[in-house]
């Protein structure tokens, strides 16, 4: 009785540990034209458990969707002309930077994938760059940081897809200059998203005529943030700015709005989903924030450049996972459809494909906005895939979009 | 500050409360059994997060006492997977065992419930109260008043009853308890069951203020473990007094620097066990109670 008893221990012991391993995405066998070539391979790594999984678990669904889509229609044609499967092996690096670098190597030295997409956070896609620049390894980032893809001579290898920090933080300084806020209160994460975000807003607030009256940090996880929300009380800031991930950001609203302050609140692109509104619930009311048009597709005019891929993308991801979408799987779909376009073009070669990213993404109409990669900029991004949002009555509306580039 | 002082006193007994209760949850474990139960925190997320499931599908307060139910089986079944079967093992390695449960529980709540934090509507809907500058959620007096009631009946039921007397005699002498004809294993498993489902209670009652995730039993454990000890590991009271202390502690260096409050914890841990002559796995007794696990 007592093996028993152990064995069937160690068996749920193993299962715990072993319940954020890889999982590949199998392709089912389909019918297919022509000659078909080995499987070109896609490494993902993404934050699905720890800090990151509210931005985690819609890249992989995205990411998951459009493989068997590809797949189901027999795979990409690459350029010798033969049908390609694509194999997605997506791996979980529990949001910690150690786990990305172990990873990223097991990907590169044992998968020999030939390009990676990863991961959803900035601190930990930054953990992994030394090692994909001495692997020579391609890598589009979804995450946020412009420290990235900056400076340029040493991010030869690295992409991303998301705006940077520092468009989202430029428009949201310009809807506080258009609404005449001069006293703002700084509330950021202690990590990496958190801080690069605080770095170029102190950078550009003084240009604009905006004092910090307080400036602070809390940590991830944290649960209970109505001391600080007393400290905002006791400034004279006329809005808050709280940049976080979904968790941390739901605390500090439902705190904001249990000491009944009256600040206008600004939120960062991170919590562009709808799982924030059902975390924060009423508190989230009135809040703003800069992010994609994912979340509004419907509000968006016929006329929008980026409507019918937003519309593909929504209904496509209702269809599979129903769930509405949000600009965190954008990033995904577009990490993806850049690599795709790269394989089709010259196939599993790691240095090409870098060629390609950087050379061929021109007016490339994705979910996050439209890209102009090159050798200078990694990112490609301008200002017409944002949009400024607000919450009213539980749902996210639209209040602009950036039209000019 | 001061003015902020209000609002940092209701913060920090309000979480301060939790810990305490975590905090005697550990020491009814440990004074029956002599075992540091470090997957205490586990339970009070199983508390949380089955309630939260089951509250979809009947009504709040038949969800708390389901959740708790089933919580402390789950105590009961951790007992006897894991603990029982490790009874002749020396201190340290039970210890082990109980971390290894930790992780193995939040590794199956992770597989059940999934990574998002989940919210639970409070207990009792309505505006919150505003004493001075303080702003009182319905939901932290829930907590406060819950945590309170638990406290109380537990002391009556260790004082008044036979069972909870039977509880005190096998923490105090084991031998001779089993000599009166008490048995050692069906007390440790009250005390564990107990301990599982106030956890749970505990878990249920503050999930509406934090959030029911699969990874908040790892600090909540580990605060109500420091609480504690602050209270020797053997004091019921000093346990729950010192989880209100370090909840204001905490609450306190929240409003300096949010960045403090971990700190604050482990600096008074240091303090606790550098400063008081505490012996927590309490190695010099085991040769005493033959009767023991």
């Amino acid at each position: 009785m007592k093996r028993y008893l152990s064995a069937f221990v160690g068996l749920v012991l193993l299962a715990a540990a072993g319940c954020s391993s890889g999982q590949p995405a199998a392709a089912p066998a389909g019918g297919e034209s022509g000659a078909v070539g080995e499987p070109y391979k896609i490494g993902a790594i993404l934050d699905v458990t720890g800090g990151g999984s509210t931005l985690a678990i819609p890249e992989r669904n995205t990411l998951l969707m459009l493989t068997e889509r590809v797949n189901a229609q027999g795979g990409i044609t690459g350029p010798d002309g033969k049908q390609h499967r694509l194999e997605l092996i997506i791996e979980d690096n529990k949001g910690q930077e150690s786990e990305s670098v172990l990873l990223a190597n097991k990907l590169i030295r044992t998968d020999k994938v030939p390009v990676l997409i990863g991961s959803s956070q900035s601190g930990t896609t930054l953990a992994m760059l030394q090692t994909v620049q001495e692997a020579e390894i391609p890598l589009i980032s979804l995450a946020t940081s412009v420290q990235i893809v900056t400076p340029v001579a040493e991010r030869k290898w690295a992409f991303k897809t998301p705006w940077s920090d520092a468009n989202i933080v430029a428009a949201i300084v310009e809807d506080m200059q258009n609404r005449g806020f001069t006293k703002i209160a700084w509330l950021s994460v202690n990590n990496a998203y958190g801080d690069s975000a605080r770095t170029e807003f102190l950078r550009i607030a003084p240009e604009a005529g905006i004092e910090l009256v307080l400036d602070d940090r809390f940590d991830v996880g944290v649960k209970d943030l109505t001391p600080l929300m007393n400290r905002v009380k006791a400034s004279d800031a006329q809005a808050v700015v709280i940049w976080a991930l979904s968790p941390e950001t739901a605390v500090a609203v439902r705190g904001h709005k249990a000491l009944q302050l009256k600040q206008e609140v600004y939120v960062s692109h991170g919590v562009a989903t709808p799982q924030f509104l059902e975390l924060a619930g009423s508190a989230a009311e009135g809040i703003n924030m800069a992010a994609g048009k994912a979340l509004v597709v419907d509000q968006l005019p016929d006329d929008d450049p980026q409507k019918a891929v937003l519309d593909d993308f929504n209904q496509s991801y209702q269809a599979t996972f129903r769930d509405p979408i949000s600009t965190l799987g954008g990033h995904a779909w577009d990490a993806f459809h850049m690599v795709i376009h790269a394989f089709s073009k010259v196939g599993p070669d790691p240095a090409r494909i870098r060629e390609v990213l950087e050379n061929d993404v021109r007016e490339f109409v994705g979910v996050t906005g439209i890209f102009n990669l090159s050798p200078e900029d990694h990112t490609g991004l301008d200002a017409r895939g944002l949009a400024i949002l607000r919450v009213e009555n539980g749902s996210f509306r639209l209040v602009r979009t950036f039209s000019d580039p | 500050m001061w003015a902020q002082l209000p609002q940092v006193l209701v913060s920090g007994l309000t979480l301060g409360a939790i810990y305490g209760l975590v905090a005697l949850c550990f020491v009814t474990v440990f004074t029956v059994t002599r075992i540091i139960n470090f997957a205490q925190g586990e339970f009070v997320m199983l508390g949380a997060l089955l309630t939260v499931s089951l509250a979809g599908s009947m009504p709040l307060p038949v969800a708390v006492a389901a959740a708790i139910l089933i919580t402390a089986g789950a105590g009961l079944f951790v007992y006897w997977l894991a603990i029982r079967p490790a009874r002749s093992a020396s201190d340290l390695t039970l210890v082990m065992i109980t971390i290894g449960i930790s992780t193995a529980l939040r590794g199956l709540a992770l597989m059940v419930w999934g990574t998002y934090p989940s919210p639970l509507r409070p207990f009792s809907q309505g505006p919150d109260f505003v004493v001075g500058t303080a702003v009182i959620s319905r939901q932290a007096l829930w907590t406060l008043g819950t945590v309170a009631a638990a406290v109380l009946l537990l002391h009556l039921f260790f004082r008044h009853t036979r069972v909870g007397q039977a509880l005190r005699a096998c923490a105090v002498n084991p031998l001779a308890a089993r000599l009166m004809g008490i048995r050692p294993v069906l007390m440790h498993q009250i005390a564990f069951a107990l301990a599982a489902g106030l956890s749970a209670l505990g878990g249920a009652v503050v999930a509406p203020l934090t959030y029911a995730s699969y990874d908040m039993g790892l600090a909540l454990g580990l605060k109500g473990f420091v609480a504690a000890i602050m209270g020797g590991l053997v004091h019921p009271a000093g346990a729950v007094a010192g989880g209100l202390m370090l909840g204001l502690l905490e609450a306190g260096a929240g409003s300096i620097r949010s960045s403090l409050t971990d700190v604050v914890t482990f600096v008074v841990l240091l303090g606790v066990l550098l400063g008081t002559r505490v012996q927590p796995l309490g190695l010099g007794e085991r040769e005493i109670d033959a009767g023991g696990v």
